[in-house]
């Protein structure tokens, strides 16, 4: 019997059933006996002293417990929040208190937090705690940070927390190219929005001397040293766990003030205490994301290839460091070449403090910045010279037989085959027969357009030695049972991946066994290896991979007990058809679980074989992966009201070797909703004075059902030589992709105005403007 | 304040204060916790469950104005062990990745196929508008509802 | 935010300008005023229960009058706390002879701060000019009322 393969096949997801059932355990689902419950004072002011806070009041509204500030929390050796960096001396880094001291810098962040019986008492009583503020000037504009005074922290004399620069040139200079043009591009803050805010549950057992937080968090092995360090706790006796996590899109790759005031506060009433945010606290202080200027200079030849570019990214990091809040805008340097070979980059990245929450990884992180920009150059490009927009692409791609290749901005591809992509979008619509119907169409006043996106993307990562602090490998244990039953433990806790069902495809493939005989836990520290997490599109491509180390070492002792079993050499024994066999007797193999019963009743086993059958595997990767793909957007715009209708999407990614097609689609469709969002109306918006404008979900637009449409995804596979699976990473690149397809898209329908660049989001209000000047 | 709901068949009566919001008595009373809290201002519709019939956001409604209602959470949906046809296609189509919206977009696409059997993909797509998805893009809940469609009887979705 | 607008009172300036600086017209007529003390020269603490876009709060408001030229102009600033968030406002009035009415004109700017600022920003606009019409409306009442 042949076994039929897993992977590759589009299976149902194991983790559905408890979801669509309404039985998951995500944080807030978590009730334990005797729980408190805490609220935060918030700043109301973007920059102001904190002259006085009183707390009386609360103190003695009945059902509160502790109204703790800031001082206490530092008093009691509560440290700072960490930042993951390499910057070496050249970073400013502001302290940052769970719970601010002295000043605060933005509006939304933590000034006190009362305990409370439950909730709404908590609610009333945050609203008790009278704060007086001497209100300070805010910094809000990228620009005006730039240039100088007023400063987010007087401290440093300075808004620019670091400047880091590319540079790569040799031959002629940008001045003498034949073409040369210049454009001020920026990328608006967005704000992650997980549908699931943050929120989590601290439970300090005096007896043990332990905490567990239970924490809506994509990192639980990080959070628990990074906690460890802020709360003076030894490593050893916290635990932390991710339940069930309501999606995460980077904002829950941090560690954040709530996760240590609530620890602290449990640990001194000895109680569990409960923290979860409001929508409208996740707006005003979880992380946000983007949020650049960039200024760019373009020199290209008359033919359309590019041979220079220079930017200068301002870089809007809000008040503070978070996590990774300083490496997001690098990465957009590294990435700014994109999948084109343009000999001479020059970048330089200005990391400026505002007064607003800081910024950190959002989906794409750094990279929907770069595709953005390079592939609007693209579209500038071919205005200016008159060349196609999908032929500058084409003469500007790295060729098919170059990779490994080595970008300006040092990075080296792994795998790719940009034109195959191209073409293969391409073959979906009829561009030329676009083309005359868009022309017919603007004689009646209609105006459709179409954009291109031509992306690569860094993924999987990462080799540690290149990540901000390190971390960049995964683990993994796999474990057969006794009876063959498969337990893996895998450090790339999910939220929303799928992990539970792609990596037992693999698992099971690799060992023989049926996907429902796997499981595959994930985001508990107690009894795992230690392991990083799932961001950056490394969950397969680092996670799925140290799992498949730990399966070829499982296989190999499998072997050894086999032969034993057979009486054969070890050289002799073949895996085949999920059974270990001797080569010519395929009647007398074992099945893993005839194995796993020996090596584990061991009374049969010689000494030197251990009894037991696991293994635990790291794996580092030598290099990033480099999924790619091309985007095609089909917009009219409403020649009335400036309003855009999305018509059609057409979608090629390549993300290497595909474990499941149906989520390797739906991690696309997720992606693309959150690019086409970010270039059509997404915006976090402050006022001049620092308030936070979009602060609910009746001001902050998220997409909805009826503004979309059905997409249509297809792909290419270019395996990464960089991992065992072959495997790229898919999490991203909806979201890197579309952006620039939609922004190309709506500019190229607007062409008979004039217009050659209009900055996002393109809200109808804008292009009327536009339309109507 | 004393309120009593009939929620999914079971009879129950409590105290409650009166601000008190239908989805935390749900939650934290009640300790059904498959409705879900996403926005608090009734944007997201996380929170939908069926009062009376009609498809109510539970973070805009108090324990106490649904007293003496019927209410169908999503953990009143299975009969006798078995998945509703919505709660089939989801898992078929692949409607769900973080699974927190889940809960209320079912809800929701019961009133809807409660109120028209076959919508158009148009339709559909107008009928949950008040359900926001942060990781499908909506896609897949497209068919996944067309899927649930397609599989439930006729006048079974006024079960 | 920027606020700017005219009223124009049918009386003199004299008679328009008494009414501005009259701790009783303002207490009677600024919105939702439930109580108002003075706090020193030109200088009151008030208590103002304000809806905004649909949320209510009850605003510690100090009221200060400065850069008085008697009849001529004057700058009004109103500092509010409130559990919902705080609001500061600074505006400059100046009154001119128009016919046999008196129009006064004020330009200043209102700020707000807090959880209403990121739920409310977008009614704010409306709500203050709703606000600042029903203020000068009273006023006028309470003039005509007097001149009787």
């Amino acid at each position: 019997m042949v076994l039929p393969k897993l992977v590759g096949s589009p299976i149902k997801r194991r983790e559905d059933p408890r979801l669509v059932e309404g039985t998951s355990t995500y944080v807030d689902d978590i009730k334990l006996h005797g729980t408190l419950y805490c609220g935060i004072v918030r700043s109301v002011y973007a920059h102001a002293r904190i002259k006085s806070i009183d707390t009386e009041a609360a103190r003695q509204h009945p059902g509160v417990f502790a109204v703790v500030t800031g001082e206490d929390l530092k008093a009691g050796g509560i440290g700072m929040l960490p930042v993951a960096h390499r910057f070496g001396e050249g970073l400013k880094v502001p302290p940052r208190y769970p719970l601010a001291v002295g000043e605060v810098h933005f509006a939304g962040e933590a000034v006190a937090a009362v305990v409370a019986t439950d909730r709404y008492v908590a609610r009333d009583a945050v609203d008790l705690v009278q704060v007086e503020y001497e209100p300070l000037p805010a910094v809000v504009d990228l620009d005006a940070a730039y240039a100088g005074a007023p400063y987010v922290h007087e401290e440093f004399g300075t808004n620019i927390a670091f400047e880091w620069k590319l540079f790569n040139e040799s031959g002629a200079s940008i001045g003498e190219a034949d073409v040369k043009l210049s454009q001020r591009i920026e990328n608006q803050r967005l704000a992650p929005v997980p549908m699931e805010t943050r929120g989590v549950v601290a439970d300090y057992d005096k007896g043990k001397k332990s905490l567990t937080l239970w924490t809506s968090t994509q990192i639980p092995h990080l959070l628990r040293t990074f906690l460890s360090l802020l709360i003076g706790m030894p490593e050893h006796h916290v635990r932390v766990v991710a339940p069930e996590v309501g999606g995460g899109f980077g904002q829950k790759l941090n560690v954040y003030a709530e996760e240590g005031i609530a620890s602290a506060l449990s640990i001194q009433l000895g109680r569990p205490i409960k923290w979860i945010e409001s929508r409208a606290e996740s707006m005003a202080s979880s992380i946000h994301g983007r949020g650049q200027t960039d200024y760019v200079d373009v020199g290209a030849t008359k033919d359309g290839k590019i041979t220079h570019l220079h930017v200068h990214i301002l870089a809007d990091l809000g008040a503070y460091h978070q996590l990774l809040t300083p490496v997001i805008p690098t990465l957009t340097g590294l990435m700014l070449t994109g999948p084109y070979t343009i000999p001479n980059l020059q970048c330089t990245v200005h990391g400026l403090f505002t007064n607003k929450v800081p910024t950190d990884a959002y989906r794409g992180a750094g990279r929907p910045e770069a595709t953005y920009l390079i592939e609007r150059v693209c579209d500038l490009v071919a205005d200016a010279t008159g060349v196609d927009p999908v032929e500058v692409r084409r003469r500007n791609f790295i060729g098919s037989d170059k990779f490994p290749y080595t970008t300006a901005a040092g990075l080296a591809y792994d795998s790719g085959n940009y034109p195959l992509a191209l073409d293969k979008a391409l073959s979906h619509i009829k561009y030329d027969e676009f083309r005359a119907e868009q022309a017919a169409a603007r004689k009646n006043g209609k105006y459709l357009g179409i954009g291109f996106s031509t992306y690569v993307e860094v993924c999987g990562m990462g080799p540690s030695a290149a990540m901000p602090a390190g971390f960049g490998w995964e683990s993994s244990t796999v474990r057969v049972d006794p009876t063959g039953k498969v337990t893996v433990t895998t450090g790339a806790s999910p939220h929303g991946q799928g992990q539970e069902t792609t990596f037992a495809q693999i698992a099971a493939d690799e060992l023989g066994v049926g996907v429902d005989d796997v499981i595959i836990n994930h985001g508990d520290t107690a009894g795992s290896p230690y392991g990083v997490g799932t961001f950056g599109s490394r969950g397969t491509a680092v996670g799925g991979a140290a799992m498949m180390l730990a399966i070829q070492k499982v296989q190999e002792k499998a072997k050894r007990i086999a032969a034993h079993m057979l009486e054969a050499s070890v050289d002799d024994i073949t895996f085949e058809n999920g059974k270990f066999g001797v080569k010519g007797a395929p009647d007398r193999a074992k099945s893993l679980g005839e194995i796993a019963w020996i090596a584990y009743t061991a009374d049969t086993i010689p000494a030197s074989i251990e009894p037991g059958l696991e293994a635990t595997s790291f794996f580092e990767p030598p290099n990033f992966t480099y999924p790619f793909g091309t985007h095609i957007a089909f917009v009219e715009v409403d020649g009335d009201t400036g309003e855009v209708t999305l018509k059609r999407y057409v979608a090629v990614d390549d993300c290497g070797r595909v474990i499941n097609p149906m989520i390797v689609d739906g991690q696309v469709h997720g992606g693309l909703a959150q690019g086409i969002a970010q270039a059509l109306f997404e915006e976090v918006i402050y006022d001049d004075q620092g308030q936070l404008v979009t602060g609910s979900l009746m001001d902050y637009a998220l997409p909805t059902a009826r503004g979309l449409v059905s997409f249509e995804t297809d792909h290419t596979t270019t395996p990464s030589p960089v991992n065992p699976l072959g495997v790229k990473g898919v999490g991203e690149a909806g979201t890197i992709g579309s952006t620039p397809a939609i922004v190309n898209a709506v500019v190229d329908a607007l062409k008979p105005f004039g217009v050659t660049h209009i900055d996002m989001p393109m809200r109808g209000e804008k292009l009327w403007r536009i339309m109507n000047k | 304040m004393k309120v009593s709901m009939t929620v999914n068949g079971d009879q129950n009566s409590n105290d409650v204060e009166p601000r008190l919001l239908l989805v935390h008595y749900l939650r934290e009373v009640l300790g059904l916790t498959g409705a879900h809290i996403g926005c608090e201002t009734t944007q997201c519709g996380a929170c939908t469950v069926l009062v009376n019939g009609d498809s109510v956001k539970s973070c805009t409604m108090l324990a106490v104005q649904a007293d003496g209602a019927d209410v169908l959470t999503i953990e009143g949906l299975q009969k006798d062990g078995k998945m509703h046809a919505i709660q089939e296609g989801f898992w078929e189509e692949h409607g769900l990745q973080c699974g927190y919206c889940t809960p209320g977009m079912i809800m929701s696409t019961l009133q809807l196929l409660q109120r028209n059997p076959h919508p158009s993909e148009a339709e559909i797509r107008e009928g949950l508008q008040g359900n926001l998805c942060r990781c499908t893009g909506y896609h897949n809940i497209i068919k996944s509802v067309q899927h649930a469609a397609e599989h439930m009887k006729e006048g079974a979705a006024a079960d | 935010m920027h606020v700017n607008g005219s009223y124009t009172f049918k009386a003199d300036k004299q008679a328009v300008y008494d009414l501005m600086m009259s701790k009783d017209a303002l207490a009677h007529c600024l919105p939702g005023c439930e109580n108002l003390e003075e706090i020193g020269e030109d200088a009151y603490r008030a208590t103002l229960k304000i809806g905004i876009a649909g949320i209510k709060g009850t605003y510690t408001c100090t009221i200060r009058t400065t850069e008085k030229v008697p009849l001529e102009t004057w700058t009004l600033t109103i500092e509010g706390q409130a559990k919902t968030g705080n609001v500061k406002g600074v505006g400059r009035f100046s009154l001119a002879d128009a016919d046999d009415s008196t129009e006064l004109t004020y330009d200043g700017d209102a700020d707000i701060m807090g959880p209403l600022a990121g739920i409310g920003q977008r009614m704010l606009a409306p709500a203050s000019r709703t606000i600042i019409g029903k203020f000068f409306e009273c006023m006028s009442g309470q003039l005509s009322g007097s001149s009787q």
